[in-house]
């Protein structure tokens, strides 16, 4: 029981710690999609697709820390 | 998400979640039923409904023409269904679907079960290995060695018996390649979805008027964005796959001008047509 307590506070904290890295990461990403596309309009199109495709893999990350949290509080509750 | 939101029932002695059935159903009946309303009536000069069903299509070839450019046309059939039919069961999901009462569990997005996007990551690993064989035979596979031909080419053997010696364990990284890419893919769409749905239950209890509509503001763009990433990645997975050996190397240096070159060749084609 005394673990189960430990992880109600834990847990919540690692997805939180978990989308630090994944926030600052789409933040810099998303900046230096504007800046480039407010500075040249026509490459837009271009970035568009692999700004998608960085997106999903960067936002992976974040989730990563969500799927521990489940995996973990499963295993523990049941 | 615990076992109570599911409805767990047999199916000809399978264990089957039929709430999930019945949502995958329906999104395959929306888009049969819409497909053949938009294609009724083909004509050379469009009509609305045709212009909308065009525009769809745009969508899903700019998917592979991205990607994949003029080859992406050969798996523009399983790319368009794969983004439509994500798409249509992401949207389904943010329908008012909890008023309707099952015996047991409740109505939600399909992908927001396990095994929907499982199954469609499943569909994009076997895709990806038929094209590679089909496009290069039984040579597909030599690509697990990948880094290992162009390293030892032009080495002394003694300098190739080094680098074999140092770097085989590259085959494992290449094996395992093959159970992230799906894995990613499968976990990626699936947490989102199901994010979106314990987000608007919690506003739900939280702030029952105002809240749910910003989330579900929220859950329509994600929707859009998942189906429009796992169609991309599948096809960027398919295309690597099926591109020949001569532009695997500097396919990231002369993506721009080639890309520039196809652009040009359509529009010449338009031109003429």
């Amino acid at each position: 029981m005394e673990a189960v307590v430990a992880l109600s506070y834990g847990a919540p904290l690692a997805v939180g710690l978990a989308a630090v890295g994944p926030g600052i990461g789409l933040g810099l990403m998303t900046a230096a999609f504007f800046n480039s596309s407010a500075r040249q309009p026509e490459i837009q199109g271009k970035l568009f697709i692999p700004y998608i495709i960085t997106l999903g893999a960067v936002e992976l990350l974040g989730l990563f820390g969500f799927v521990s949290f489940f995996l973990i509080f499963s295993k523990a509750t049941a | 998400m615990s076992e109570n939101h599911f409805w767990e029932t047999q199916l000809l002695g399978l264990p089957i979640h039929a709430n999930t059935l019945i949502m995958v159903g329906a999104a395959m009946g929306v888009l049969l039923l819409g497909a053949t309303w938009l294609t009724a009536s083909m004509k050379l000069v469009p009509s609305r409904r045709q212009m909308i069903a065009e525009s769809i299509y745009g969508v899903c070839r700019g998917i592979t023409y991205a990607t994949a450019e003029a080859r992406g046309d050969k798996f523009l059939h399983y790319i368009g269904s794969l983004f439509l039919f994500i798409l249509t069961c992401n949207l389904m999901g943010q329908l008012p679907l909890r008023l309707i009462q099952l015996p047991q569990g409740e109505l939600m997005a399909a992908t927001g079960d396990f095994n929907v996007p499982a199954a469609l990551a499943l569909c994009t690993l076997v895709m990806y290995f038929s094209f590679g064989i089909k496009q290069k035979g039984l040579s597909y596979f030599s690509h697990y060695l990948s880094p290992l031909p162009m390293m030892i080419k032009g080495q002394p053997l003694v300098g190739q018996i080094a680098f074999i010696t140092f770097f085989w364990p590259f085959i494992f990284l290449n094996i395992l390649e093959d159970f992230t890419r799906p894995g990613s893919l499968m976990i990626r769409l699936f947490f989102n979805i199901l994010v979106g749905e314990i987000l608007s239950g919690i506003a739900m209890t939280v702030a029952p008027l105002g809240l749910p509509i910003v989330v579900i503001l929220l859950e329509l763009l994600v929707a859009f964005i998942q189906a429009y990433v796992f169609a991309i990645l599948s096809s960027v997975y398919i295309s690597l796959m099926s591109e020949n050996h001569d532009d695997h190397d500097e396919d990231h240096g002369h993506s721009a001008s080639s890309h520039h070159e196809a652009t040009l060749a359509l529009a010449n084609q338009t031109a003429s047509v």
